[in-house]
């Protein structure tokens, strides 16, 4: 799949490429972008870009040296990343990205509007943050020529500026060939790392688009937490608990030691798997809320709290 | 080299040097010396092979996989354990309107698990500075982005959630300014190479107050001053009330100050990084020391 992307973009052996595979942290691949400043993290200098397909991406930059490489997908936690890049090498690495616990405050590409004369076409965004806390990153990927850029901000902004002004962001692609907005990918992120959703563009003949998400499934489909469980009651409760709590140290869909042991089948384990106590509510829930043998107490948690998350424990 | 002749007794043997020993013992097993000399040879040149065994397991533990042997809980020494503990809570607890909690975005404790070792290091995050932190300056970054916690609050929820990060990396070999895939920018490691430069510029100045006038950089004690070479590793430390731990960033602060010296943040970072570049490569220990009364290291 690699070679193929690489071969369908012109690419020779010799030519410096930042590439890498994009994995959701709870497993499957991502689809998405990856925008890359020339120069050091953060140095706002975007230059290239690229789409990741199928958790699969691979960018050709001019030559060696540092580059700041940020990967974002629809519904995950941002990734930033400095890089020191060889030159005539592919650069790989492998990326992990979080789901982002609230997607509510992520920032918001509300429109994007395309309007040419006949020296250059200005493309506009209107973004929005609901924390208002957006960062420089309004960024637009040009697909066809693998070039990334960071939109202009409504009104001066000083060049320490930390949070920048929701508004019409503004970008002038004065390219000579034909401007297709298909070729077009926009993204916006704020300093917590939630990134808007990716986006392309259908877009209606008057030049005003409804952006169209680009969904970070492989498959297509919506991934991420809120689309992982459609049952109801305590056993979604639950699950959150746990998966908040617990599944960084416990597998819930097998018996394999992560941090701790796994859980799957605990209820039918008839002992508990570190201290080879009799599996019972009583022993879970004190096993939770004091701990021992290398696991925290969870006091913290609410009588609610624990007894939905025994209850999911019933159903591994 | 001292022949080895039919009437020595072992203890003569055993008094030849190690190396002429393992000589002996290598000849007589390719059969250069006479037949018989191979049982001449065989106890001594065995245990000094077991005894260089011994110490290439002591210096390097690594090898025999105590590396990532992170110690249990329960075996912390008391401050230590309730500090992380502590902080175990504080990594899963949200401070902010949005409910996000760290643990939120860092699910995995395998990616915990270098971080500590990693630092100081240059770390950005959109709109902070670029320059070499220590990992208790950038968790305290992390707080002031990620909740709505007053600064006054921060302190010591920040050396809490530091010993949680240590304890995930007891054992891990320090390695500061390596980032997790391994591919630092250059620019990076210039500033953290500079950081440690003006770092031991510091602990060697010729003044009253300064560090070599009490403490070596070296492998060795002296009668009068005792090596900080790898008292980066046991950070942080108890201190000694028995309930918190301290960070190298607090200790050196606070060691300064009793000192009567003020140092401001930039040089405490260089001071951290040219100790944590002593340790480089070595396992970390946090919490394995206490911090006396005296704030001496």
């Amino acid at each position: 799949m690699l070679v193929l992307l690489i071969s369908s973009q012109g690419v020779h052996a010799d030519d410096t490429l930042i590439s890498g595979t994009v994995r959701a942290a709870e497993g499957g691949s991502l689809n998405g972008l990856v925008m890359i400043e020339k120069g050091r993290l953060y140095g706002k200098k975007f230059r290239y870009g690229g789409l990741i397909r199928n958790g699969i991406f691979s960018v050709k930059v001019d030559g060696g040296g540092s580059y700041g490489l940020h990967l974002f997908a629809t519904g995950y936690v941002y990734f930033p990343l400095g890089l020191q890049v060889e030159g005539g090498k592919d650069n790989r690495g492998q990326y992990k990205l979080p789901p982002n616990p609230a997607r509510a405050m992520a920032p918001v590409i509300k429109e994007v509007g395309f309007s040419s004369d006949s020296k250059a076409t200005r493309i506009t965004l209107s973004v929005s943050d609901p924390n208002h806390d957006l960062s420089h990153q309004v960024l637009a990927l040009n697909v066809s020529t693998g070039e990334g850029f960071r939109m202009s901000p409504p009104g001066f902004v000083l060049p320490f500026t930390k949070i920048y002004p929701e508004g019409i962001y503004t970008l002038y692609s004065s390219q000579s060939e034909e401007f297709d907005p298909l070729n077009w990918y926009f993204v916006a992120a704020d300093n917590k790392c939630y990134n808007s959703p990716v986006l392309g563009s259908p877009f209606s003949p008057d030049g005003v688009v409804l952006a169209k998400t680009v969904r970070s499934g492989s498959d297509g489909s919506p991934s991420g937490p809120d689309s992982e469980v459609n049952t109801e009651g305590l056993t979604v409760s639950g699950l959150t608990v746990f998966t908040n709590n617990c599944s960084m140290c416990h597998l819930a869909e097998s018996k394999k030691t992560k941090v701790g042991p796994g859980l799957k089948g605990l209820y039918n384990l008839g002992k508990t798997p570190a201290r080879g106590k009799p599996v019972t509510d009583e022993v879970i829930r004190k096993q939770i809320l004091e701990g021992g043998i290398d696991m925290p107490p969870y006091s913290h948690l609410t009588e609610k709290e624990v007894s939905a998350v025994v209850e999911y424990l019933k159903t591994l | 080299m001292q022949p080895c002749s039919p009437g020595r007794s072992l203890s003569e043997d055993w008094c030849t040097p190690w190396w002429i020993n393992l000589l002996n013992f290598g000849k007589a097993l390719i059969g250069c010396e006479k037949p018989g000399a191979i049982y001449r040879h065989t106890f001594s040149g065995l245990l000094t092979i077991a005894a260089l065994c011994l110490l290439v397991l002591i210096t390097f533990p690594g090898l025999v996989g105590a590396q990532g042997k992170r110690r249990g809980l329960e075996t912390l020494n008391p401050s230590f354990q309730k500090s992380v503990l502590r902080g175990w809570r504080y990594f899963q607890t949200s401070f902010a309107d949005d409910g996000v909690a760290c643990v939120h975005c860092h699910r995995d404790h395998s990616d915990i698990v270098p971080w500590a070792g990693s630092y100081p290091k240059v770390q950005i995050f959109d709109g902070t500075p670029y320059r070499v932190k220590t990992l208790g300056m950038v968790i305290i970054e992390t707080l002031d982005t990620h909740t709505d916690l007053e600064p006054s609050q921060r302190g010591e929820m920040a050396e809490d959630l530091l010993a949680y990060i240590a304890w995930w990396g007891d054992g891990q070999p320090s390695a500061p300014g390596i980032s997790v895939n391994g591919m630092t920018p250059e620019e990076d490691l210039a500033e953290l190479r500079e950081a440690v430069s003006r770092g031991r510029s510091l602990f060697n100045r010729r003044e009253p107050t300064s560090c070599i006038n009490c403490h070596t950089a070296g492998d060795q004690h002296d009668n009068y001053r005792k090596s900080l070479k790898d008292v980066f590793l046991g950070f942080p430390r108890s201190d000694g009330t028995g309930e918190r731990t301290v960070s190298l960033d607090a200790y050196l602060l606070n060691h300064y100050r009793s000192q009567g010296v003020v140092m401001s943040g930039g040089s405490i970072t260089d001071i951290a990084a040219y100790l944590a570049d002593l340790s480089r490569g070595k396992l970390q220990r946090p919490g394995t020391r206490q911090t006396g009364g005296n704030l001496t290291p």
